[in-house]
């Protein structure tokens, strides 16, 4: 089995009386992980607990094996980890290029390797020529590739992507989700995006770790927290007529079945038992004049796990006691 | 038709991360190229200073060519005499424009290093620096050296000029045989101001993360309380307030430094003593600015520390 990139025990965090992380414990699996929670859940503050660029106020991390903690480990840490800012921290008076290059350089590149490797990096996001434009000149689409690149300049195993597709337009955020998409799967590094951005998570990683005000609420692989809602079918039919159509939906409820929902020729149908039971369904279709043309299982998403995992929380399964956590 | 080849290709780097770059250099010399970078404030802080510098090299230069005429003896005596007179000795003009250099090197790395930081901070760069591995003290070298390279050019360079100015014009290279203690105070002058200076600026700031707040401070620390304690002095008659100045004890340690200079090529005039020619011991000025710029890095340790980890 692969060794997980980032595993975390019992981490804590406080800002004074706000407790930005409680208690914290989970292990990141390899490959694209999506961190996923609403403003202020502490998802950047884990990200900097795992950099070392804060202290935690109790627990344990280890990213790649090593602790953030510890001083030696810290700057090995760094050399590992590829960390892409949410805030807009590009230094004014460079161009791209040089700041990809001083960031390679500051990885421990040589500086002809740290030049070669800039110009590939800034190729692989796509900022073409306008990677020598001084820094303060690029728009919001082009930060974020730039950051990305910086990023990725070391090649390093691991990355850390908060928010990588704020303030993007449609077209800016989809070339930014395919290129970590790319990096996740097909380049193998383990990848960590942190987002609120639900889209963003189901299109690009394999797993995820919803956090709520400090707390993981909800982990695991996204296919399971999708999974098939057994007992919902989504039923299309074609009728030959209106009331061949609502002769169809009143035997269905005079089988027991009940019907969630009608859209037009759509109707969500709830089983009482886990089977569906096919062939009367089809007699009962064919007896009304009604053809079936969809029968699909309905699969929850993974918005539907995220709300419910929040509202389970909110339920009260985890004390709120200090207010929003701040990251 | 645009190449998309190299646009879709990831290429992992294969050869090995230095585990120890020298982070101290590259960022050093990135902030001297981006000090540069900005054509007019280049101009506007190393003119003069290259300005003053010329003018040195040609008044040491006179000084010398009037000193040959004098001993020639031919009938422009009393008129190289009296212009000799102003433009006295070589080693009170070195003095003399060293002490108008450290102005405009004062102006230099005020400009430059109260950005250094405080940039940093504002735009959050630093998350950008401590995602690498580099620790909070080379991260202050690296700053320290860019901050102290613009001092370098606007002080030490130009004093060294001078020197050289003077060691070319005196004739058999008597400025050198003679004088050489004042090349020593120069350099080992012109370092103490650059290493107390840049220390007092970086620290400065990394207290704010604006650099208009962060130069005005700097003003203020080096002039409004140079202006105080001299009014207290004054007012008290006790020069030991010079000692909370900056800018007072290193003119005192200079005034020392230079005195002693020529202490050291006339050992005649070594035994006289020199303590009571100044209004300060010069051990407690030494003191004095070594607290005021261990005060400073302690300031910007423990910032910078920030910087990189939050408690």
């Amino acid at each position: 089995m692969t060794q997980p990139a980032i595993e975390i025990r019992n981490l804590d965090k406080r800002y004074g009386k706000v407790h930005a992380l409680r208690s914290v414990s989970v292990t990141v699996p390899a490959g694209p992980v999506g961190l996923l929670g609403p403003n202020g859940a502490g998802k950047t503050t884990m990200l900097k607990l795992l950099l070392g660029m804060l202290a935690p106020s109790g627990g344990e991390a280890k990213i790649a094996g090593l602790n953030p903690t510890s001083r030696k480990e810290r700057l090995a840490i760094r050399q590992k980890v590829g960390y892409m800012p949410e805030s807009d921290c590009l230094i004014p008076g460079m161009s791209a290029v040089e700041l990809v290059a001083l960031l390679g350089r500051l990885s421990g590149m040589p500086a002809p390797d740290a030049m070669t490797r800039a110009h590939e990096v800034l190729d692989y996001v796509g900022t073409g020529e306008e990677r020598y434009r001084k820094n303060e000149e690029y728009s919001t689409g082009m930060k974020q590739r730039i950051k990305l690149a910086q990023a990725l300049v070391h090649d390093p195993p691991i990355l850390l992507l908060d928010e990588p597709t704020n303030g993007l337009d449609p077209k800016g955020r989809k070339f930014l989700l395919d290129l970590v998409a790319d990096l996740g799967r097909k380049q193998g590094k383990h990848v960590l995006l942190c987002t609120h951005l639900l889209p963003d998570v189901e299109r690009t990683c394999d797993h995820v770790i919803v956090m709520n005000q400090g707390s993981v609420i909800e982990q695991g692989s996204i296919a399971n927290l999708t999974e098939t809602t057994a007992n919902v079918v989504h039923v299309a039919i074609q009728a030959t007529s209106e009331e061949s159509r609502t002769q169809f939906i009143a035997r269905v409820r005079e089988h027991g079945h009940k019907v969630q929902g009608v859209a037009g020729n759509t109707l969500h149908l709830l089983f009482d038992q886990d089977e569906v039971p096919m062939d009367g369904f089809f007699e009962l279709a064919r007896s009304t004049g009604v053809v079936l043309t969809h029968i699909v299982p309905q699969r929850s998403t993974l918005e539907d796990a995220f709300l419910k995992a929040l509202e389970q929380d909110n339920n009260g399964t985890m004390p709120v006691t200090t207010g929003e956590a701040i990251v | 038709m645009k190449a998309t080849t190299h646009t879709e290709l990831y290429r992992a780097y294969e050869d090995p991360l230095h585990p120890r770059p020298p982070v101290e250099r590259i960022m050093a010399w990135s902030g001297i190229r981006q000090g540069f970078r900005k054509k007019l404030p280049a101009l506007s802080f190393f003119g003069p200073s290259v300005i003053v510098a010329l003018v040195g090299c040609v008044w040491v230069h006179l000084s010398f060519s009037l000193k040959g005429m004098l001993k020639d003896g031919d009938g422009s005596d009393a008129v190289a005499a009296t212009i000799q007179q102003v433009l006295g000795n070589v080693s009170s003009t070195i003095y003399q424009f060293m002490q108008t250099e450290q102005f405009f090197a004062f102006l230099t790395v005020a400009w430059y290093g109260s950005r250094l930081i405080a940039d940093d901070r504002r735009l959050s760069a630093n998350l950008l620096y401590f995602a690498r591995p580099i620790t909070p003290i080379r991260y202050i070298l690296g700053k320290l050296g860019t901050v102290g390279a613009f001092g370098v050019f606007t002080l030490l360079a130009p004093a060294l000029l001078i020197c050289v100015q003077a060691a070319f014009s005196s004739p058999d290279w008597v400025f050198l045989t003679d004088n050489f203690g004042v090349v020593i105070a120069v350099v080992g002058y012109c370092l103490l101001w650059i290493f107390v200076m840049s220390s007092v600026i970086l620290a400065i700031s990394s207290c704010f993360k604006r650099r208009s707040l962060s130069l005005v401070c700097c003003f203020i620390v080096l002039f409004l309380s140079h202006g105080i304690t001299q009014v207290l002095s004054e007012a008290t008659d006790k020069g030991y307030y010079g000692l909370l100045s900056l800018m007072s004890n290193l003119q005192s340690i200079s005034k020392w430094l230079f005195h002693e200079s020529s202490l050291i090529t006339n050992m005649a005039n070594r035994r006289t003593g020199m303590g009571s020619r100044f209004d300060v011991d010069i051990t407690h000025s030494f003191l004095a600015l070594g607290v005021m710029t261990l005060i400073a890095w302690i300031i910007l340790y423990r910032n910078v520390k920030r910087m990189e980890v939050i408690s």
